[in-house]
């Protein structure tokens, strides 16, 4: 694949059937923590880690892969391109510090049931791990 | 980012403690756009007569470089811990 491409790599925290999610300024729907690798200079679980600290002071420890997924446009733009979006179930090392870190508008803990009733505007792949079994 | 991005998916098969490879290598092979990544995995063991069923994803990796011109390349390993769901006799005794 040539041209643009974004690989980010980010924790699926769940507490008491709550799923930690993230709202930032430049989507309107809920988001799991994390974002994209520094090119050359870590590998997955490290962006994880540090995507994780700096928007949310959150420490983790990584538990398990979960599924990966490839969007193929931006659902936002819908503009052609490849998204790499890779997932590890993690637990929070640090509940009592966390905090929404701007451009983090906010952090919440989002009820899994509701997630599945739609009662809450969330991300593309958080849906796609419901449909995985990966977020239940 | 920009520059070149392979997406390699595959499956990671033991059985009696051995790992099943195909010419040296996982079963599997790259991703193309549009492809979904567990469809990739499975269509290129279905490729080598081979039926598998993903039990589940295992730890994907991410390595840089670049080419002789200085492009970047970036290589990501999606594996996922799969079973053969026709393992024949032959196949049997090749593992």
């Amino acid at each position: 694949m040539e041209g643009k491409f974004i690989i980010a790599s980010g924790p699926v925290i769940i507490e008491n059937g709550k799923l930690m999610v993230n709202l930032d300024d430049k989507d309107d729907f809920y988001k799991l923590p994390g974002g994209t690798i520094e090119e050359g200079i870590e590998n997955l679980e490290q962006a994880c880690h540090r995507e994780t600290k700096e928007e949310n002071n959150a420490e983790i420890k990584i538990i398990k892969p979960l599924h990966p997924m490839v969007l193929w446009k931006n659902p936002q733009t819908s503009k052609k391109m490849a998204i790499l979006l890779i997932h590890y179930l993690a637990k929070l090392k640090n509940k009592s510090e966390i905090k929404a870190v701007p451009p983090i508008k906010e952090v919440k803990w989002l009820d899994i049931k509701e997630i599945k009733e739609g009662k809450h505007y969330v991300a593309p792949n958080i849906k796609f791990l419901i449909e995985k079994g990966d977020i239940k | 980012m920009e520059g070149s991005l392979f997406v390699k998916s595959d499956s990671v098969i033991i059985e009696d403690g051995r790992l099943l490879t195909a010419e040296g290598d996982l079963l599997g092979g790259y991703v193309v756009e549009g492809e979904d990544l567990e469809e990739t995995c499975v269509k290129k063991a279905k490729e080598k007569n081979i039926d598998i069923e993903i039990i589940k994803p295992l730890s994907p990796r991410i390595k840089w470089g670049a080419d002789e011109n200085g492009k970047k390349i970036i290589m990501v390993n999606i594996n996922y811990l799969s079973k053969l769901k026709n393992k024949s006799e032959k196949w049997k005794e090749n593992l």
